[in-house]
């Protein structure tokens, strides 16, 4: 399995947050400094279990100038394929375990003239260092967030007490919802950043779209790969002649790797390009959000974490 | 920077903006706009300043998009003030027309030297070495690097 450069942490402390949200400090070993990281940074944690290393990327809650420990928040997932899960029950404080280097695939724009943050549930995670970032660089920003209840929003004290004046706060137990007329009254210069649900993110970025925002200035974090509404099986060849099979339930990155392909890989969600991959033919379906227009009608590399085929076969530059 | 504006589709809003020369360029896009019955503003630069054109601009909403058409000698520094606002590449097309030159980088003291388009070498102002003008552009200094021309 491919695995990047990691560094070895430990749990020093949990917290409950909400019912479904807990949060870890990961420290390093005692007289060593973190990596300092960006607002908007996120980590891979590797979790060692029975049935092999799982690999979960978490956006990192702590300050980013503060190198003592990370701090990532997890909610537990009700369709948790093992990752949530193991964090919510099994780890504990003392526990040890590798993490990548922090890493950034939705940095704050340096263009920008204020930023605006859209949140949805555990998707206010990537904001709380981006905030904190912005602050202490005199910029301007605001925060939208929307909760199903004050008792279910995480980091609703620390978002009160730190940012009240930048932050607003939409509960759906109070039929209170964000609204993407807001979108109309922002004024040039402003970027605006969604991060939340699928549904939540193609609702706002389709309305900023439409309404004319440049590309350059809208930004979106996703936790998951996008969901295609039309699946359908298609055959890998290799340049070393084997065939790979992609069935309608995996993506092609997993059928690569139980055949022991030593693809690189990182967010699985067509954001960061890490596991893109040459095509010799083939027609692709491309569901990333990496590749520019003109490398998508290219038609001559793949990002398998969510782009499948649209002929029956894709021949790969891969042995 | 062009010297023919081309229409771009799906804004909210369009700004036309120019002298009496550059609202004459900018005629094909405004009709297209009036055809389409898109909100729009024109603007006439008169005095090519841009104190009263900044305010005006930087009260515009995002989706806006603006077309700037003045000499090529000013688009620079209207450029810079409209990139300043918070304006990016895609939100705008500068087009020019007139006599146009080209910012040439001093590869010794730095100096960004003014020279005619077809000009190929020049003397830079500040300390008189001779440069030969090459296509590489810096996006950064705005200008086109200056080698030395005789070794």
């Amino acid at each position: 399995m491919y695995k990047e450069s990691t560094l070895s942490v430990q749990i020093s402390s949990i917290v409950q947050e909400t019912e479904h949200v807990k949060r870890f400090t990961l420290e390093i070993a005692k007289g060593k400094q973190l990596p300092r990281f960006s607002g908007g940074s996120h980590i891979s944690t590797y979790l060692e279990t029975p049935k092999g290393l799982l690999v979960r990327q978490y956006s990192l809650t702590s300050h980013p100038d503060d190198c003592s420990h990370y701090e990532i928040a997890v909610r537990l997932s009700e369709a948790s394929k093992g990752g949530s899960r193991i964090w919510h029950q099994s780890m504990k404080v003392g526990d040890h375990l590798q993490i990548s280097y922090p890493k950034n695939h939705f940095p704050l724009s340096f263009k920008a003239r204020h930023h605006v943050f859209y949140a949805a549930g555990i998707g206010i995670t990537p904001f709380i260092s981006m905030m904190q970032e912005l602050r202490d660089k005199g910029q301007t920003f605001e925060l939208h967030y929307a909760s199903k209840s004050k008792q279910y929003c995480s980091f609703y004290e620390f978002i009160t007490q730190h940012y009240s004046e930048q932050s607003h706060f939409y509960f759906s137990e109070d039929n209170h919802r964000i609204p993407t007329l807001f979108l109309e009254n922002h004024l040039v210069g402003t970027h605006v950043y969604f991060c939340g649900p699928e549904t939540f993110i193609e609702h706002f970025v389709k309305a900023a779209k439409d309404l004319g925002y440049p590309k350059k200035s809208v930004h979106q974090e996703r936790f998951s790969p996008p969901q295609l509404k039309r699946v359908k099986p298609f055959k890998v060849s290799l340049k070393s002649g084997n065939e790979i099979w992609v069935d309608e339930k995996q993506s092609m990155l997993d059928a690569l790797l139980q055949h022991g392909l030593n693809v690189p890989y990182s967010c699985k969600v067509g954001r960061c390009g890490t596991c893109e991959l040459p095509v010799i033919t083939g027609d692709i379906d491309h569901f990333d959000f990496f590749l520019s227009e003109d490398q998508q009608n290219a038609q001559n590399c793949i990002l398998p974490c969510v782009s499948r085929a649209k002929s029956d076969k894709l021949v790969m530059e891969i042995k | 920077m062009k010297n023919k504006a081309v229409f771009i589709n799906g804004k909210r809003k369009y700004i036309f903006c120019g002298d009496e020369q550059g609202l004459k360029l900018l005629s094909n896009v405004l009709e297209k706009g009036k055809e389409e019955g898109l909100t729009y503003d024109r603007y006439l630069l008169s005095d090519l300043k841009m104190t009263l054109l900044q305010d005006f601009l930087k009260s515009q909403k995002m989706g806006t998009f603006v077309y700037l058409a003045i000499p090529f000698l000013v688009l620079q520094q209207f450029r810079k003030a409209l990139e300043d606002i918070g304006y990016l590449e895609e939100d705008v097309q500068y087009i020019g027309y007139g006599e146009r030159k080209i910012p040439v980088f001093c590869c010794r003291c730095h100096e960004i030297n003014m020279s005619n388009q077809e000009q190929n070498r020049l003397f830079c102002n500040r300390c008189s070495l001779e440069l030969e003008v090459s296509d590489h552009y810096s996006a950064m200094h705005n200008a086109f690097l200056g080698y030395v021309a005789k070794l």
